[in-house]
């Protein structure tokens, strides 16, 4: 089961699925909204950033592994509405050290999405004994 | 304390400008209120606001390191305030994208700095770089953005 931790509480975020595949949710709620009639970049970046993280978390599925972000670069495409907003991540890369994801925010449908992330994550393993 | 309504919020952007008011009204609003960021300082072309920190803003329980999430909305909103002090004026802008190179984490009960500058302004486009800091020798993140203008 997938915790979400306090910051993805704020913005309530919560897991689905799509056939098999994780997708988080953000309801439309006051605490998302910047200015007037729109979401805040920075809630669809805490909704990109999370996805981002507990799509790496489900593939590597091993405890242990630290994941750090490194760099995050967000392109806000579309202004973010008065309505839910959900993401997916594709890892393009999951390496020993690093991982290289990209994750798209979208409302209507993932075709038009509102936000992309390419989010580059250092990735600690435990010392082999 | 009362928060403002869409319309009060949208009335302030027609009037005199004060970047210390904006922020202090985008800071009681929405997610400027959950997130909970100040303002701080100003000068001509750049602007620095604090996010104290709180349990809420947590990303990593297990080693209570701040979201980086939270710290990404603090900077986006400073680069954006950045550029209406430079500007001198509220007109709409968005951002088109923001990058942020994460150096050390931040952790549960450090006060989060941000300082962002509106380093170049074309009729279009705001281009901003910045920083988030815990202090002069702790950099947290270096920042990297562009805002077009009347969107």
């Amino acid at each position: 089961m997938l915790a979400i931790p306090p910051y993805g509480e704020v913005l309530r975020l919560s897991p689905l699925r799509d056939e098999g595949r994780l997708r988080i949710h953000m309801p439309f709620h006051n605490d998302v909204t910047g200015r007037p009639g729109y979401l805040h970049g920075g809630a669809i970046a805490g909704l990109l950033e999370f996805t981002a993280f507990a799509t790496l978390v489900e593939a590597i599925g091993e405890d242990g592994i630290e994941m750090k972000p490194v760099t995050i670069t967000v392109d806000y495409m579309r202004g973010g509405l008065h309505v839910d907003t959900y993401a997916e991540a594709h890892i393009e890369r999951l390496g020993r050290r690093i991982a290289n994801v990209t994750v798209n925010a979208w409302q209507k449908e993932p075709e038009t999405p509102i936000a992309s992330a390419r989010i580059n994550f250092l990735l600690s393993r435990p010392e082999r004994s | 304390m009362k928060s403002p309504t869409s319309a009060e919020a949208d009335a302030l952007t027609r009037g005199d400008f004060d970047i210390e008011r904006f922020v202090g009204l985008a800071g009681n609003f929405g997610h400027g209120k959950a997130v909970g960021y100040r303002y701080r300082d100003h000068g001509d072309n750049w602007v620095e606001l604090e996010l104290p920190s709180r349990p809420e803003l947590v990303g990593v329980p297990e080693q209570n390191i701040l979201a980086s999430g939270a710290i990404f909305s603090l900077v986006d909103m400073c680069g954006g305030a950045s550029v209406f002090q430079t500007m001198g004026l509220f007109e709409p802008i968005v951002t088109i994208d923001l990058r942020l190179d994460y150096l050390r984490p931040a952790l549960l009960g450090d006060s989060v700095f941000a300082r962002c500058e509106c380093y170049k302004m074309t009729s279009r486009v705001a281009f901003v770089r910045g920083t988030a800091f815990l202090d002069e020798e702790r950099q947290l993140a270096n920042v990297t953005g562009t805002y077009m203008r009347r969107p």
